[in-house]
């Protein structure tokens, strides 16, 4: 672990990675406030049923189609003014807030279901992050950014767990993968799925590479140097799932990723 | 120096403790996906189609394409459910009905109108294998609902 961890160092990357975070969520509210509405108003709830209370406690009333508009504008607007530095502490709590009320009645929506579920940690992270405030060249501690790394790694690395506890060192005989594939291609028409269904050596070097890519994403955190190395892989499965199975998890996890380039970005920008 | 320990180890404790328990806490999840074995051969997948006025049956697909699985899934619940006894029986076609009558009301909502369909099927959809040990569909309609039989309870289409 490096020693800027709690102890002030380089260069001030929590704030560069508020400001990349801020900007591209924004940027993806904008480009699916319009879809997003649509699904609103379809009252999925009447499907799927209620939406999940936070933390299993809470539960999110639901609100009209006013509110929606509202939320989302509010989220917008305070992430807006997060990455500009218009108080930033207050933005990130308003958004942090206003993404439980905007994202609860449409987290049935394919892309969001799960996809976005870094968002909220990582705002809270920010939150109590002691830099947020101060400027690019600052040092500053780095803690905050390893948790959000941290964070990262429990996605892949409790997905590979739960498929181990669950199916063994089985689930990489192709098999598993193969139904799934077949699964998408019966009720959603994906040909994709169903080309790489029809070939089980496929989806058994297709099962071990997830299965490697997920228990061993944690060495970023020890090895940054192959950071690049991950993230590239990660692009790349994020990219296959959605060509094969329509699902979409770029979206949202886009803006976390941008963690992983907050260092560079900022000594670029300090150095200009 | 205390409190960003003290924070790291909550924020780390909850992933530490959902990851382990495989539960999921919103916005916490042990992200199980993709995890437990699908038994496509006892049970295969329910989709609903359309039987158009001409008589073409056409798969319901929906903006939102998750709609058609969710609805599938509950199909197949339901379809598990079943027995011989009456009771069930009831249990099932009323199920499926409210159901349909969802889907009459989203596709109204997409299509704008149900006037060139006459009737839902839901078909179930099996795979298998071949004799060159390709996969291979089976499509079988259980079921066709005259959407006469929905609109008393869904009302008119907004035509």
């Amino acid at each position: 672990m490096p020693t800027q961890l709690f102890i002030p160092g380089g260069v001030n990357q929590v704030r560069m990675f508020l400001i990349l975070f801020c900007l591209t969520l924004a940027l993806q509210l904008i480009r699916n406030f319009g879809d997003q509405f649509n699904f609103f108003k379809t009252s999925p709830a009447k499907i799927y049923g209620d939406s999940p209370a936070v933390l299993g406690l809470f539960r999110i009333p639901r609100i009209s189609s006013g509110s929606f508009i509202l939320a989302g504008v509010v989220l917008f607007l305070s992430l807006l003014a997060a990455a500009l530095g218009v108080i930033p502490r207050v933005s990130v709590a308003v958004a942090l807030v206003c993404y439980f009320f905007y994202f609860s009645p449409i987290i049935s929506i394919s892309y969001v279901n799960r996809k976005t579920n870094l968002i909220p940690i990582a705002l809270m992270i920010l939150l109590f992050s002691p830099s947020i405030a101060r400027p690019l060249s600052e040092p500053t501690p780095e803690w905050p950014l390893v948790l959000i790394k941290i964070c990262i790694v429990q996605m892949y690395l409790s997905a590979g767990i739960q498929k181990l506890r669950r199916c063994g060192l089985k689930w990489t005989d192709g098999t598993f993968l193969r139904d799934y594939f077949l699964n998408h291609y019966l009720w959603g028409d994906m040909s994709a799925a169903m080309r790489l269904a029809q070939n089980l050596t496929l989806c058994r070097v297709l099962s071990i590479l997830v299965l490697a890519f997920e228990l061993t994403f944690w060495i970023i955190l020890f090895v940054p140097a192959l950071a690049y190395v991950y993230v590239v892989s990660g692009i790349l499965f994020h990219l296959g799932t959605w060509f094969t199975m329509r699902i979409n998890y770029m979206k949202y996890l886009m803006p976390v990723y941008t963690v992983f380039i907050a260092d560079v970005a900022c000594r670029w920008l300090v150095n200009r | 120096m205390t409190f960003p320990i003290l924070f790291a180890v909550v924020i780390v404790g909850i992933q530490l403790f959902i990851t382990i328990s495989g539960k999921d806490a919103w916005p916490f999840s042990s992200y199980n996906m993709f995890s437990a074995p699908l038994d496509l051969t006892e049970f295969g997948v329910f989709r609903v189609a359309l039987e158009r006025q001409d008589g073409e049956i056409v798969w319901w697909r929906s903006h939102f394409y998750r709609y058609p699985e969710q609805v599938g899934k509950r199909i197949r619940g339901l379809r598990q459910l079943e027995n011989d006894t009456p009771k069930t029986r009831m249990v099932v076609a009323l199920e499926t009905r409210k159901l349909l009558i969802e889907v009459a009301r989203l596709i109204q909502q997409e299509e704008g109108g149900l006037e060139s369909y006459q009737a839902f099927h839901i078909i179930e959809r099996k795979p298998g294998i071949d004799r060159n040990n390709e996969i291979i569909i089976d499509d079988k309609t259980v079921a066709r609902i005259p959407f006469l039989d929905l609109t008393s309870q869904f009302g008119e289409p907004n035509s």
